[in-house]
């Protein structure tokens, strides 16, 4: 028993040294002083020890352990120092996990629709090819109605259908007014915030044939100019930033009366006029309150309710928040990865 | 439209101690923008946007008037100076003119003769005045029919009397491929819904309302003028204008239909002007066909309904003073109710009490009202089927965070690609009237926009994984509308493995976690060995397609033959997802984790989503089976998970089970155990 004590010593020693880290030392440490390790199993049998020899066993395995323990500490101090000389260099380049980029239309929606949404408007989509009822007639937009020319609107090459008339792809998102109000069957109140891809046959450094818009349809009792204003200034605010102040301007609109364009103060000159702006403004869209028309062609009655609406390029009014200037509109749907990649 | 105006002539009519950058900022907020002033010279020039109702504005008079309503309420004088009054004075001679609209073409027609114009340049003053407004000056005659339109909006026209041998105008639909030549020599085919001058004999001598022809225009020479002006249907000259490219400032303006009043004050003005800047006079009867005049509505409206409109109460007083600052006519009923009667240059503009609304609330300054949000109730309708945009964007970012970028992409494909993708074009819905080619079809996949998409980017970049999530267009039969469906659509140079990786975990997040895969899809665009779908298991509906590019196509695009692509039904998604997750008690014993390596023999075909299927049903206590190891696609290391959901498992327990799976895989698979 004493050679093997002193066996379970040396071989410790021995396996300590070429121990390298503190789970290998915590691992040895069990094999050796666990419930089953080498140290435990051999101390057991000193009950078998004649009584005579037990004291100096006893004693022996007393120094053994404190040795084998010592030695436990001292390696384990000397890992200790060495870990805490390792050195990183945290200049290093990292390696980092793939990271994509999503596209300036997708953020521009998405913080778009997070602020009207706040204030209780419902996200909705519809139709992006629809008859010329929806995009015209039901707002107020007679046959003869410029809007309507061929070089205003993409036509699909099919037959027109009754008083629903021809298939467009729809030149504003206002279309989906009257599909609204019927969606909720005549009956407001009505928020609606209704963003989609818009279409019109113009494509030069300013425009693309496809584009994006935003379309807010507010319908209930008493809804005035006020409120109109109101949601603006909130818009703004929210969007563009406390320092930006917005005007009304008259302006004219099939599907509203009064019609307004609203102006954003200009970020690069701060409104005091810049190459940008016009004179220190820069026009954001166009808004107004719903025509009584176009309440009636939505089956609400316009003397009991009223409403506002507005529809705003989503391209532009992104591009009017600070720090994006983008001359050539064209570069967002050319999708040139090294334009991708910066958003 | 935009017009130019020089402050020196815009003074003429209005008497003000308003200050150029004054007029303009005040203009703007109630009536016409301005949206630039210019130094020229010693001239100040405003740059002024007309709205397509307002062409009562669209001229120096116009804004004076408009001027006269609005400096006032900030505090400025402002006196409206009359209209110039022309004076037609009887004359002598009386030479012939006849004038015919037979089909009623115009609402008015305005004519007189007037002899021994002297044509040559015009005074210092004209000539300055139409080069600010940016109309360059021709001659004295041409340039006072201009400055006449400048000054009060209605477009006129000049013909020399000598050169329209029959002095005979008659209006009429042209006919189809008939011609004539502009004056500026411009030949244009005509069609039947166009409107011409016909001198009697067939032979065209004018476009009316939009330009005149070569055959009929004063010259040099020219001693007789007919001065002309007529009040033109609006839709058919914007129509012909367009058609033609003719976009005259005429034209401009005739399609925003000026007031027919205004016509006769246009004539007496020009025939005026004509005597002292030509030594013109008259010399025929003046000719008046204006079967009927124009009457505006009267309106009603309460002072209550503008308050309701506007959110505040204006006073009857001040609605009544700024109604009349706008030359409209009020009577005042029951002491609130207001009976107004629009202005003659108003009466196609304002027809409804909306319309009394937005005069009262521009001028009383839309900066006057209060911002104020909605207080009533807010609408909570049900959400429209199949349109999840929390997943839709939940899906976006997710692969973004996989290292894919988005694009987006037109709507549109053209035949080019079409062809070059393999696609028949007579599925795809066709544009009418296309800007370009590349605009002529709607698009039904995604597919070939991405795939020249990301031939183009593979230079810049190594690796390029992209994804566009979009609507695609097909054809419905009969009255309905064309189906659009949203598609997320991936193109990747990720290997298969990595590809199929993305699809999984992608799905399991957008709530889609119990998916089979099942192996052969004869999709267009895939490798016919190398694609398979997503399908869901109950009920089996196809979530996506997905697998390798068909080489056919990677060769048409110049592409990869190894890239992964992917169409994922968005609708689907959104329909069968189940986003919430449910919770399994965390397990109360340890798991025993193993791994088996076995050698594969020869070449015989088999799939691993079945042996891993095969594997984990083999026994209750085996939870997970998962592909470690491949190597050479011969030796495979699968990690096996046992795991007893009431007791610690020995490996007494697991060791039947192990060979069993041992045995399966030599049975079934033919593989050898390696030891």
């Amino acid at each position: 028993m004493e050679k093997d004590l002193l066996n379970i010593q040396e071989d410790t020693h021995k396996k300590l040294k070429a121990v390298k880290t503190s789970q290998e030392l915590t691992a040895l440490y069990l094999s050796v002083f666990g419930k089953s390790g080498r140290f435990a199993q051999t101390a057991k049998r000193i009950q078998e020890i004649p009584k005579d020899k037990k004291k100096t066993i006893g004693l022996l395995v007393n120094k053994v352990k404190q040795t084998i323990d010592d030695s436990f500490d001292k390696r384990k101090k000397e890992l200790m120092e060495t870990s805490i000389k390792n050195k990183i260099d945290v200049t290093i380049p990292a390696i980092t996990p793939p990271l994509g980029h999503l596209h300036i239309t997708t953020l521009a929606i998405s913080e778009i629709a997070k602020i009207f949404e706040r204030i209780g408007f419902t996200r909705v989509r519809y139709p992006e090819i629809d008859r010329e009822w929806y995009a015209f007639e039901s707002l107020n937009m007679p046959v003869n109605h410029p809007a309507r020319d061929d070089f205003e609107t993409f036509f699909i090459d099919a037959p027109p259908f009754g008083k629903l008339g021809r298939l467009v792809l729809s030149p504003h998102t206002s279309s989906g007014q009257v599909r609204e109000m019927e969606r909720m069957r005549g009956i407001p109140p009505i928020r609606m915030i209704n963003i989609a891809k818009c279409y019109r046959p113009n494509w030069d450094i300013s425009h693309t044939p496809m584009f994006h818009q935003f379309e807010g349809l507010v319908i209930d009792r008493g809804i005035n100019v006020t409120h109109l204003k109101g949601t603006f200034e909130y818009f703004a605010r929210e969007f563009f930033g406390p320092k930006r102040k917005i005007r009304l301007r008259p302006f004219h609109f099939q599907f509203t009366e009064p019609s307004f364009e609203v102006d954003i103060t200009c970020d690069m000159c701060g409104g005091n006029g810049c190459r940008l702006c016009k004179e220190g403004w820069l026009e954001l869209g166009g808004s107004g309150m719903v025509h009584p028309n176009v309440l009636a062609a939505g089956k609400i009655d316009p003397t009991l309710y009223t409403g506002y609406a507005f529809g705003w390029g989503i391209e532009r009014t992104y591009m009017m928040k600070a720090g994006i200037q983008i001359d050539d509109l064209r570069i967002l749907y050319a999708n040139d990865i090294r334009f991708l990649e910066q958003f | 439209m935009n017009i130019r105006i020089p402050h020196s002539w815009l003074t003429e009519y209005i008497e003000t101690d308003a200050k150029p950058q004054e007029i303009k900022d005040y203009l703007s907020l109630c009536g016409p923008s301005v949206e630039r002033i210019s130094k020229e010279g010693n001239e100040f020039v405003y740059d002024i946007e007309i709205t397509s109702n307002r062409v009562d504005s669209a001229s120096v008079y116009g804004i004076a008037r408009e001027a006269a309503a609005i400096l006032p309420r900030f505090g400025k004088k402002a006196i409206l100076r009359p209209l110039p009054k022309g004076i037609m004075q009887n004359q002598n001679v009386s030479l012939p003119l006849s004038i015919k609209d037979p089909q009623k073409l115009c609402d008015r027609l305005l004519a007189v003769v007037l002899d021994g114009i002297v044509v040559s340049k015009s005074s210092e003053k004209i000539t300055q005045r139409l080069k600010y407004s940016g109309i360059r000056s021709l001659n004295n005659v041409v340039d006072i029919t201009n400055y006449i339109m400048l000054e009060l909006g209605h477009p006129c026209h000049v013909f020399d009397y000598d050169r329209i041998k029959t002095h005979t105008l008659i209006l009429r639909f042209a006919k189809n491929g008939e011609t004539l030549t502009t004056l500026d020599g411009k030949v244009c085919t005509l069609t039947d819904v166009d409107v011409v001058i016909d001198d009697g004999t067939g032979q065209i001598i004018d476009l009316p309302g939009i330009m005149g022809t070569e055959n009929s225009v004063v010259t040099e020479k020219t001693k007789r003028v007919i001065f002309f002006i007529e009040s033109n249907n609006p839709s058919n000259i914007r129509r012909t204008s367009m058609r033609l490219s003719l976009r005259t400032y005429a034209a401009t303006l005739n399609e925003k239909r000026p007031d027919p009043e205004l016509a006769k004050v246009a004539l007496e003005y020009g025939a005026t002007l004509l005597d002292k800047e030509t030594s013109a006079k008259l010399a025929s009867t003046l000719i008046d066909i204006y079967p009927h005049p124009s009457k505006p509505h009267p309106i009603n409206i309460s002072e209550s309904f503008i308050a309701s409109r506007l959110g505040i109460a204006v006073s009857l007083k001040e609605i009544i003073a700024i109604l009349q600052s706008l030359h409209f006519n009020v009577e005042v009923n029951n002491g609130k109710n207001l009976t107004v009667i629009p202005p003659s240059f108003r009466q196609f503009d304002v027809t409804i009490p909306e319309d009394i609304v937005e005069e009262v609330a521009r001028i009383y300054g839309y900066h006057n009202l209060p911002g104020k949000l909605m207080e009533g109730k807010i609408p909570l309708p049900e959400a429209q089927k199949s349109v999840n945009f929390d997943l839709e964007e939940k899906a976006k970012t997710m692969l973004k965070f996989l290292g894919f970028t988005e694009t987006y992409s037109y709507s549109f494909i053209s035949k080019t690609l079409l062809e070059k993708a393999g696609l028949n074009i007579s599925d795809h819905l066709r544009i009418a009237n296309p800007l370009t080619e590349d605009t002529e079809y709607m698009r039904r996949s995604v597919f070939p926009s991405l795939f020249s998409l990301y031939g183009k980017n593979m230079h810049a970049r190594e690796n390029v994984s992209l994804f566009e999530l979009a609507n695609v267009y097909t054809r419905t039969h009969g009255t309905q509308l064309p189906s659009e469906s949203l598609y997320l659509t991936l193109i990747s140079s990720l290997s298969f493995r990595a590809f199929k990786g993305v699809l999984s975990a992608l799905l399991e997040e957008l709530g889609l976690s119990d998916l089979e895969v099942s192996i052969r899809s004869m999709q267009p665009f895939f490798h016919p060995h190398q694609s398979g779908q997503f399908v869901t298991k109950n009920p089996k509906e196809n979530i996506a397609f997905f697998g390798t590019i068909h080489p056919n196509i990677a060769q048409s695009f110049l592409i990869p033959e190894s890239l992964q692509i992917a169409e994922i039904y968005f609708e689907t998604v959104v329909k069968l997802s189940h986003p919430t997750k449910s919770y399994n008690p965390i397990p109360m014993y340890p798991s025993i984790v193993e791994n088996i390596t076995v050698l594969k023999s020869g070449d015989l075909l088999f799939e691993l989503g079945s042996i891993l299927k095969d594997v984990s049903s083999i026994d209750a206590i085996i939870k997970d089976v998962t592909l470690l190891d491949m190597y050479n696609e011969q030796s495979l290391t699968f990690q096996i998970v046992y795991q007893h959901e009431s007791k610690n498992l020995s490996s007494k327990d697991v060791l039947p089970i192990r060979n069993k799976i041992i045995r399966l895989l030599e049975s079934k698979y033919q593989m050898h155990f390696k030891s």
